[in-house]
């Protein structure tokens, strides 16, 4: 290392200190904590008393409610990200299209992720209200259409109020706030070159085969990303459940991250909070990872061949 | 000569972060070189009303103490941010951002100032507040809080329903049999199973396991008793309920009224002001928006929980709410005593019930006019300073144990299982939590 160099990592460093110094005392130093903790009994307030595996021992072997929250958590990425991700492709598709009023379209299906979460959350507790929400309002009718025609006994869900429904009204709920993952499509289907459809087209191609061969291929990447901090995100769910269910009903909303902020704010658990957020880092870790190496065979990066 | 200008820059800028870091870190001493006064920092969860008033008695307290200067600060509803102030090991000099329900879990690892001494040299006396709040603020044989409100709870129902529903609008059901018989009465839906006008759907085990003669702990013998054979009585009771009726069906019914969604502008009053909730489980604040709210041919009462003849209690109730603590790490304790003195004398808590629309912790403050003039201030006042009223166990595990407590309860009434056996297995699944923590108990 030259002495120019040596002025320039000295330099460089000087001048990233500001964030170097912040992230080292209120990122790295926590983390690094956390993992002490995890193996103590902590309850934030006195002095840490060493425990070690019991936090794991009990969270593994003695505590249903973990696994209950952990299955929620894997239910809404397993169907509730899914559908976020499709539904959003969808509307991407159809605000690609070229129709007038396109901008106010694509202004309306965003507004909502501009929303704050506490504030869309309330305003969905009252959409999915049994008795008086607009979601059961406009279903009541086309149920007792069925009905009659049917002689079924079809009844309004109790989306939040029921234990059976509570999830998919959350998945739902997903559905609206997908604004930020369209536009991140939306740029990615103006990238596909308008010279492969038309080469599509003369080739007698019909519309599905155009999306499933060429634009679904084409921005895979885009799906891939979405896909990996979709899993992140879900596997932090949390401010929805909090403002809305706080876990109920008979835990069926009691989603992982809410079950560890109530063990390290609420119980005086923070060693039992912080076993489970390592154990939560490396479930993401292991589905990431998955995700990764599976990738290979259905992302493609253009130039590339397959 | 540019390779100096960019040396001469760059110290210049790297000065100058060093600077304004610790300009920040020294910032009030810089500024105030010369500061007599002893600050007392003040935390309170407290927002609008209550935090106005407080400003106001705080403001008087500046002015009439000199030598201290009391500065407000709220965490609004989060009073997570308290436990991390605490675990920073620089909470507040004063604090009223705590729940009742959260003070054995300070007191038990040592992280407040016992309060007796102080009350002791003050002249101060346990008898000054009604027994039931006095006993919330003690754990392990001392006194590690005080308050300057408090509130009752007991049910309100509308005259008019009990009428159309053929009862007797005067006869107030006071065993949980009639309780029943009125809700029978009441109970009326439409050919979907959607309910059209209810009494009220007993629940919060909490309570009700008290009504019913039981108990949760047994702070002297550090005893779990959630399987105590009234609180089993009681969690069977509530789930008769789900048997009878269909209870979500109730609870969404009851959800349209709540504050939350439309009852917001009426504090959840409006399914009572407007004829479909029958009765309302609430306290003596709803005095207030009725005289605001109803119309005025409203016709009311309200009468206690009902309980069972074998065994119950009568006039039953829980009390909490927010309590004023003086952390172990404060740096001017006696100043901050100093305050909290002033704040719980009867003149202003006086005044700051008044504001609030609260009843008065202290006896003697709630004997005045000025709360028992008014009847249902009166009946309530009667009730939280009664026998029965229950602050939250004295016991430093209590925050998880409520929360399982509700669990229970929701796996009882809703998902039917058997309640002896529910409390059963969390008398012994709490028992081993309370039993691992008192370990290293501090107190």
């Amino acid at each position: 290392m030259t002495s120019t160099d040596k002025r320039n990592l000295r330099n460089g460093l000087l001048f990233a200190s500001p964030w170097l110094v912040g992230f080292c005392c209120f990122t790295i130093y926590p983390i690094i904590m956390s993992i002490y903790y995890s193996f103590c009994r902590f309850d934030a307030i006195t002095k840490p008393h060493w425990a070690g595996m019991e936090n794991y021992h009990n969270l593994l072997f003695n505590d249903p409610l973990f696994w209950k929250s952990l299955w929620t958590t894997f239910y809404m990425v397993i169907f509730g990200l899914p559908t976020a991700l499709i539904f959003a492709l969808f509307l991407a598709i159809l605000l690609n299209q070229k129709v007038k009023g396109l901008a106010l379209y694509r202004t309306i299906f965003y507004l909502p992720s501009i929303t704050p979460v506490v504030a869309s959350s309330i305003l969905w507790m009252w959409l999915l209200n049994p008795q008086i929400g607009l979601i059961n309002y406009v279903l009541r009718p086309i149920l007792n259409g069925i009905n009659t025609l049917t002689h079924l006994s079809l009844a309004v869900p109790g989306w939040l109020a029921d234990p059976h429904w509570s999830k998919p009204a959350l998945v739902l709920m997903g559905l609206w706030g997908v604004g930020n993952t369209v536009i991140i499509f939306l740029a990615s289907l103006q990238e596909v070159p308008e010279e492969l459809y038309e080469a599509a087209l003369i080739d007698g191609a019909g519309a599905t085969r155009k999306l499933w061969h060429i634009t679904l291929p084409l921005i895979s990447p885009v799906i891939f990303f979405n896909l990996i901090m979709g899993i992140i995100g879900y596997f932090q769910y949390f401010t929805q459940v909090w403002v809305m269910t706080r876990g109920g009903p008979e835990d069926s909303t009691a989603f992982y991250a809410l079950y560890m902020f109530n063990n390290a704010f609420l119980f005086f658990k923070m060693g039992y909070a912080s076993a489970m957020a390592w154990i939560l880092f490396a479930i993401t870790l292991v589905c990431t990872l998955i995700v990764f190496k599976t990738s290979s065979k259905w992302v493609y990066y253009s130039g590339e061949t397959k | 000569m540019r390779s100096n200008v960019k040396k001469i820059v760059g110290t210049l800028v790297v000065l100058a972060f060093l600077g304004t870091l610790l300009g920040l870190m020294t910032g009030c001493q810089l500024i105030h070189p010369k500061k007599k006064k002893t600050v007392i920092r003040y935390w309170t969860g407290w927002t609008g009303v209550e935090m106005e008033s407080q400003k106001r008695i705080i403001k008087r307290f500046n002015e009439q103490h000199p030598d201290i200067e009391v500065q407000i600060n709220t965490v609004a509803s989060s009073y997570e941010k308290v436990k991390i102030a605490f675990a920073s090991g620089s909470p507040p000099d004063v604090c009223s951002a705590i729940w009742a329900d959260d003070l054995a879990s300070y007191a038990m690892r040592g992280a407040l100032t016992p309060l007796d001494a102080y009350i002791e040299k003050s002249g101060r006396h346990g008898d000054e507040y009604m027994p039931g709040v006095w006993n919330m603020f003690q754990y392990g044989g001392h006194i590690w809080a005080l308050n300057v409100t408090t509130n009752s709870s007991f049910m309100l129902y509308n005259k008019k329903m009990f009428r159309d529903a053929g009862l007797d609008p005067e006869k107030k059901p006071r065993t949980v049999v009639e309780f029943d018989k009125v809700n029978e009465a009441m109970a009326k839906f439409d050919k979907n199973g959607n309910v059209l006008r209810f009494g009220l759907r007993p629940s919060n085990i909490l309570l009700w396991a008290y009504v019913f003669g039981g108990h949760w702990y047994e702070p002297d013998k550090r005893l779990v008793t959630a399987n105590d054979p009234h609180n089993i009585k009681a969690l069977k009771w509530l789930a008769s309920y789900n048997r009878k009726y269909n209870c979500r069906k109730i609870d969404s019914f009851n959800q349209v009224y709540a504050s939350g969604t439309y009852g917001d502008q009426y504090a959840g009053l409006y399914g009572l002001l407007s004829n479909q909730v029958g009765i309302l489980f609430t306290g003596e604040w709803s005095y207030d928006n009725i005289r605001r709210y109803a119309s005025k041919d409203f016709e009311y009462g309200y009468f206690p929980a009902p309980y069972p003849e074998d065994g119950g209690r009568p006039n039953c109730l829980t009390v909490g709410g927010s309590v004023f603590v003086i952390p172990k790490d404060s740096k001017h304790k006696d100043a901050a005593w100093t305050f909290l003195n002033y704040m719980t004398q009867p003149e202003q808590i006086k005044e700051f019930c008044m504001d609030i629309s609260n009843i008065p912790p202290l006896k003697k403050v709630a004997m005045e006019p000025e709360f028992m003039d008014i009847p249902m201030y009166k009946f309530a006042i009667d009730l939280v300073s009664g026998p029965n009223a229950f602050g939250p166990p004295q016991m430093p595990t209590w925050p998880y144990y409520l929360a399982e407590i509700q669990r229970v309860e929701e796996k009882a009434v809703f998902g039917k299982q058997d309640p002896e056996k529910l409390l059963n297995e969390l008398n012994t699944k709490i028992q081993k939590d309370i039993d691992i923590a008192l370990r290293d108990a501090a107190y």
